[in-house]
């Protein structure tokens, strides 16, 4: 099928990259389908480290919607969010799931101030094909962490 | 507006199985207890709204966005 995205046309997408979020994404509640879009699947030429630290998450069914998404595992080492037992079970996580753990970025007009959402996360399970965007239990996140120090410490120094 | 006055202790059923309790009263603050099914989700409304705007806004970000990243971790 193909979806048409906000920042890069027209993309072709197989039924199986679609993720469904049952709930939406708050903000965003009837927004239900959803595909990720890395840089392996559009043909920007921008750098390697940049491409495994954004994505962007892009409704299949309203191409005005697409969030920024930073993968923390590089940008932000030590984060290692706990989810609750009623997130686990609601996206069928367990040992052998191939799952990802995102952050919605905000990119603000003066680039160094952007921030992401450490508190609430997006979690994919790939074998399921569903997503959500979770909150989590431990107050020390918040939802407007500020990311680009971090970012030029992990990823310029590789 | 549904408005009902409880005492600590007292409880307030929504549906067949959410409950909220009223766990103590300490002069302008209410301690609340929930009792629901795990797929019902609770939060205080406000870090809610701040996940909305911060998604509403993540939306408004240009295209050109990472490559300014990209320019900036370059040059600094």
């Amino acid at each position: 099928m193909k979806v048409l995205s906000r920042h890069f046309g027209e993309i072709e997408v197989t039924d199986e990259q679609i993720i469904y979020f049952s709930d939406g994404i708050p903000g965003f509640e009837d927004d239900h389908k959803h595909i990720l879009i890395t840089n392996d699947n559009n043909n920007n030429d921008n750098s390697e480290d940049e491409d495994s630290v954004f994505c962007w998450l892009q409704s299949a069914t309203n191409p005005e919607v697409s969030f920024v998404l930073l993968n923390p595992s590089k940008v932000f080492p030590d984060y290692k969010p706990e989810l609750n037992d009623a997130d686990i079970e609601s996206l069928y996580l367990n040992e052998a799931t191939e799952y990802v753990l995102l952050n919605i970025v905000v990119i603000p007009e003066s680039t160094l101030d952007m921030t992401a959402n450490l508190l609430a996360p997006i979690i994919i399970n790939f074998d399921k094909k569903i997503g959500k965007q979770v909150i989590l239990d431990n107050n020390d996140y918040t939802v407007r962490h500020r990311v680009f120090d971090n970012l030029k410490k992990h990823i310029t120094t590789n | 507006m549904l408005a009902l006055s409880r005492k600590k202790g007292d409880s307030v059923i929504i549906g067949d199985n959410i409950e909220v309790v009223i766990l103590g009263i300490s002069g302008d603050q209410v301690k609340i207890g929930f009792l629901a099914p795990k797929n019902v989700s609770v939060h205080r409304k406000e870090v809610y709204d701040q996940i909305k705007n911060q998604n509403k806004e993540s939306v408004n970000t240009r295209a050109d966005s990472l490559a300014d990243i990209n320019k900036l971790l370059k040059n600094s």
